[in-house]
């Protein structure tokens, strides 16, 4: 291979994946972007669409080059680096030329919005996010996440209306150092050793991998392979350690099954808390900022009695439990026979219900509480008071239970993240229905579905551990 | 005028939380050495391998590699580098004709005829994607696509750990030939005794992060024995009085002794001056390596 042939390499890396990966991110966006800004005439939404598609489209090909730094040779590659740091550069400044492209093509003039500001906002989107993926383990989760602030965007009228953002836009020389200082630190970063000795033999996953369920395990297994039971703050250690006790004293009793059931929650306290502090404490300030901001913007939507903020936080927070029985249960080495694996899963399913019911009321009450002390804000010239979600609901959450089982035993193979990630947002919509629906059809409806699940859930969980092959 | 040596560590320590994986290692590898890496499993061979691409970097001390700190290595130095590693990740999404076209782009030194030759010793099918390979293939490749530059220094970390015996054979007459080359650096980590032994002249034992020994490989076989002894007359004495005594079985008439560190014939010598009866022959390396490593931080 020639050295422009390596050049064409980088700049257009996996073609057939990269297109994967785009339709997922772009398409979906793109059209939402132009139909929302041909119908409000908002430049704010076109820009933030553009800004999203941006975003996307930078995840998209540095997932694909941090695959290649992640290669072993390519650490040892001449020029291979700063070839890279090209490819990222066309790709940043290419995106933000298409990107006030778009926008000046759904608006006449970009609606009054800055050419510069929008160069300059949109080659720092790229570096950012690009600059994040490479940072990020969990990058190829990324194309998925940024779904939820983009919607909360496009959901937030009061930012949308026609002209709201324009003092912002008109600040070109901001925006363009902004971009200039970004694209400076990813340059950096990527001719710099640090980033290809650390990624250097690493296995990096692509946003079609939350449906490669091998993959995900390879990748959980490996980032767990570096030894962080021992680690991480004191509780996290003593969960860890009081388990494999229970799981001892359990074994040395005879009872097999539960001795297996608190291996497996060990293994999910390793697998699911991260044992750096500083994670942890991001995301306590992060659901801490959620639980305060969503409180409030409950009572500016339009059915604010339908708490549904509220209602996505609890349904989340109830849904996490879940995810880690996508995961773990089939990650987790079986040295039991496959009816004791079984058993174990059922009560695993039956401890973690319980958890997700106790989070859910921890979160009723943290909303109450904050409810009383939080006064109400002035925003925008608008009085906006801290809602007092009502609790209904809570009795809700051990009914989904047997649905997120379902949803895992559905998948013939052993389960990766998908099938958790798509909980919550099940959660949510399946809520909103129950609150359209009053409660006294809603809830019998959904006891009904709920045993429904079970028995077939249990069926094809039993089926899988007496027929299925077992890849450990 | 001594000669620069290829790698220089210097009081290198490498911690992972409080695991100490590298304590205060310093060593010199002149050019043109093959050097046999030994240790049992978690001793530190790995980390120690990777320190000399900077593929890692130490937590106190100094690596230099062709004269520049490690950390710094900048393009030139890290083209004449090959290195594998006991599972290596190479594309998988490329077939192995275009990792081995990605890998030549921008080598100089690439030897097309090595890698043809490869390409069909190790029976690798240009055409097939690579991450359909089994590991043993993608060993192969690995070592290829790692030895086609004709690297001035070549770390292999368990090279062979994933390849069948014909495979095994091939790469240990692959190494045979680059030895030729005069000037190259090898370092070579196994499990594998007898591969190591065929091809290195140095042996180095790493145990528990610390360098046990680091010598010639004849210098070894020249100073570690084992003594056949036979009393004549009156009993044996207890201890034995030979020289480098390491270690003694037996009984009061007749008993086997293994000396190290001491020339044979001073050895011989000893015998002969306390008049019973013995048989000074040479160590297998396999008994050697055994001796040093379970010497308990003893260096050698």
């Amino acid at each position: 291979m020639s050295a422009m042939g390596l050049d064409r390499r980088l700049l257009m890396p996996r073609p057939g994946r990269l297109a994967v990966r785009l339709s997922f991110g772009v398409a979906f966006p793109l059209v939402v972007t132009v139909v929302a800004t041909a119908r409000s005439g908002s430049a704010t939404l076109a820009w933030f669409g553009a800004l999203f598609v941006v975003a996307q489209v930078a995840l998209a090909v540095t997932l694909t080059h941090k695959e290649l730094i992640a290669a072993g040779p390519s650490f040892f590659q001449p020029g291979l680096r700063k070839r890279m740091a090209v490819a990222q550069a066309t790709w940043a400044l290419g995106m933000a030329v298409a990107a006030a492209a778009l926008v000046g093509a759904l608006l006449p003039g970009s609606g009054g919005a800055n050419a510069l500001s929008l160069l300059g906002a949109f080659v720092g989107m790229y570096a950012f996010m690009a600059l994040l993926t490479l940072r990020l383990s969990w990058a190829y989760q990324l194309p998925y996440w940024i779904y939820y602030p983009w919607f909360l965007f496009s959901g937030a009228n009061d930012l949308a209306r026609p002209g709201r953002m324009d003092p912002y836009l008109d600040a070109p020389w901001a925006w363009l150092a902004v971009g200039a200082l970004l694209l400076l630190g990813l340059m950096r970063v990527l001719t710099g050793a640090g980033l290809h000795r650390r990624l250097h033999g690493t296995m990096v996953l692509g946003t079609e991998d939350l449906f490669h369920a091998k993959r995900l395990q390879a990748h959980r297994q490996e980032r767990m392979a570096h030894g962080r039971p021992g680690r991480g703050p004191a509780w996290r250690r003593n969960l860890f350690a009081a388990e494999l006790l229970r799981a001892s004293r359990a074994a040395t009793g005879g009872g097999a099954a539960v001795a297996h059931r608190h291996r497996l929650f060990a293994m999910g306290v390793v697998a699911a808390i991260s044992a750096r502090t500083w994670v942890l404490t991001v995301i306590a300030a992060v659901a801490s900022a959620s639980l305060v901001i969503f409180g409030y913007l409950d009572s500016l939507g339009p059915i604010p009695s339908l708490d549904r903020w509220f209602a996505g936080l609890m349904y989340t927070a109830a849904a996490w439990p879940y995810w880690g029985l996508g995961v773990y249960v089939f990650a987790a080495p079986a040295d039991v026979s496959r009816r004791t694996a079984l058993r174990a899963e059922c009560g695993l399913l039956a401890r973690l219900t319980l958890l997700a019911l106790a989070s859910a009321v921890a979160l009723a009450l943290v909303f109450a509480i904050l409810a009383a002390v939080l006064p109400p804000v002035t925003w925008n010239g608008q009085v906006v008071t801290f809602v007092a979600a009502r609790p209904h609901g809570i009795w809700l959450v051990p009914l989904l239970a047997p649905l997120a089982w379902l949803a895992l035993a559905l998948r013939p193979s052993p389960n990766g993240l998908w099938s958790g990630i798509a909980a919550g947002p099940l959660f949510i919509v399946g809520h909103a229905l129950l609150t359209v629906v009053p409660y006294r059809y809603s809830t019998p409806l959904l006891v009904v579905a709920s045993l429904v699940a079970l028995v077939i859930a249990y069926r094809l969980r039993r089926r899988w551990w007496e027929r299925a092959d077992i890849g450990y | 005028m001594t000669e620069q040596p290829v790698v220089r560590l210097r009081g290198v320590s490498k911690l992972y939380g409080a695991t100490r994986a590298l304590d205060d290692v310093s060593l010199d590898i002149a050019p043109g050495t093959i050097v046999g890496v030994l240790g049992p499993n978690g001793s530190g061979k790995t980390t120690l391998l990777g320190h000399l691409p900077g593929l890692i970097l130490p937590t106190s001390g100094t690596v230099e590699t062709f004269g520049v700190p490690a950390a710094r290595l900048g393009d030139a130095e890290l083209a004449r580098i090959g290195y594998v590693s006991q599972e290596p990740r190479l594309p998988e999404w490329l077939t192995v004709g275009e990792t081995i076209e990605f890998v030549r782009a921008g080598r100089d030194s690439w030897d097309g005829a090595l890698a043809g030759r490869l390409l069909a010793d190790f029976e690798l099918d240009p055409a097939r994607s690579v991450g359909a390979l089994s590991p043993g293939l993608r060993q192969r490749l690995a070592i290829l696509v790692a030895v086609a530059p004709r690297p001035d220094l070549l770390v292999l970390d368990e090279p062979a750990a994933s390849l069948d015996p014909v495979a095994r054979h091939d790469f240990l007459r692959l190494l045979m030939e680059l030895i030729q080359d005069q000037g190259r650096t090898i370092l070579i980590s196994s499990h594998v005794l007898s591969d190591v032994e065929k091809v290195v002249d140095t042996v180095l034992v790493i145990n528990r992060g610390q360098v046990h020994c680091h010598q010639p490989l004849d210098d070894l076989r020249e100073t570690y024995h084992r003594v056949d002894v036979m009393a004549v007359g009156a009993d044996l004495p207890d201890p034995l009085p030979l020289p480098g005594l390491l270690t003694v079985s037996g009984d009061r008439r007749r008993a086997m002794a293994v000396c190290g560190h001491v020339p044979r014939q001073q050895v011989e010598a000893a015998a002969r001056v306390l008049g019973f009866e013995a048989k000074v022959r040479g160590l297998e390396f396999e008994e050697i390596y055994r001796l040093i490593a379970t010497s308990d931080g003893r260096k050698v």
